[in-house]
């Protein structure tokens, strides 16, 4: 899926660092028919938004 | 809207979800995921971690029960930051926000199986089967303590019981099955174990 998606330098005062990249997008829709009957894809991506 | 950390104890209804816009329909994955701790001494340490090769972290706990594993476990399947807009009365923060996640497939403790140094046992956990519904989740990686090293129960063997698709997301390509167990390997971090026992 990321064939190169560099990072760069992480502060040691960051709890965590994730790439700001937009290289890879993913359709949620088309994510989620890629992968019919899978239970790994049946998972409730706006119930888990709301929690932040 | 501000929940505790896990959310799985609250139900969501449709005007909730329905509640949650993300911006232009796509998520973007990302290759790592770093997280930065502090070591038993004190220490700036780091994870680096990728989803296409096993990439298994640990995050505190939930339960209540003082005998309970002060540590669970996930398998981390993807990485992903998106925008979203969060609408309706109960929106806090009516701003196109950027939020990080991260897909994982959990694990659970092995039940009646005690571990730690007073029984010289390696804790033991296996995957959730699909039945369960927190098989699968979301995970603010804000949650995260660091990654940990899981090592296969060889002589328990592997299974497809907990995942029965031959074509999922949550295996790496060819892999049809699961070992039944893991340890994990507390001698990378035994004093982060020897504090809460």
């Amino acid at each position: 899926m990321c064939d190169a998606d560099p990072l760069s330098p992480t502060s040691p005062e960051m709890h965590h660092h994730i790439s700001d990249s937009k290289n890879h997008p993913c359709n949620i829709f088309s994510f989620m028919h890629k992968f019919p009957n899978d239970p790994a894809t049946k998972v409730n991506l706006f119930a888990a938004f709301s929690t932040y | 809207m501000n929940l505790d950390q896990y959310s799985e104890e609250h139900d969501f209804t449709d005007e909730d979800r329905n509640a949650v816009r993300i911006v232009d329909n796509h998520i973007y994955a990302s290759k790592i995921l770093r997280v930065n701790y502090t070591t038993y001494d004190v220490r700036r340490d780091r994870d680096t971690m990728n989803p296409r090769t096993h990439c298994d972290v640990m995050v505190l706990s939930d339960e209540d029960d003082p005998d309970a594993h002060p540590y669970w476990y996930a398998r981390v399947l993807g990485v992903f930051h998106a925008c979203i807009l969060h609408m309706g009365p109960r929106a806090v923060n009516r701003s196109i926000q950027r939020i990080e996640f991260l897909w994982v497939r959990w694990f659970g403790t092995k039940p009646n199986y005690n571990a730690g140094f007073q029984e010289a046992r390696l804790p033991m956990i296996g995957f959730l089967p699909e039945s369960d519904p927190l098989a699968f989740g979301f995970l603010d990686p804000s949650l995260v303590i660091r990654g940990c090293h899981l090592m296969p129960v060889f002589k328990n063997g592997r299974t497809s019981e907990f995942l029965g698709a031959t074509t999922t997301a949550a295996r790496q390509i060819g892999e049809v099955d699961d070992w039944v167990n893991f340890y994990v390997n507390m001698y990378d971090f035994p004093t982060t174990f020897a504090i809460c026992h």
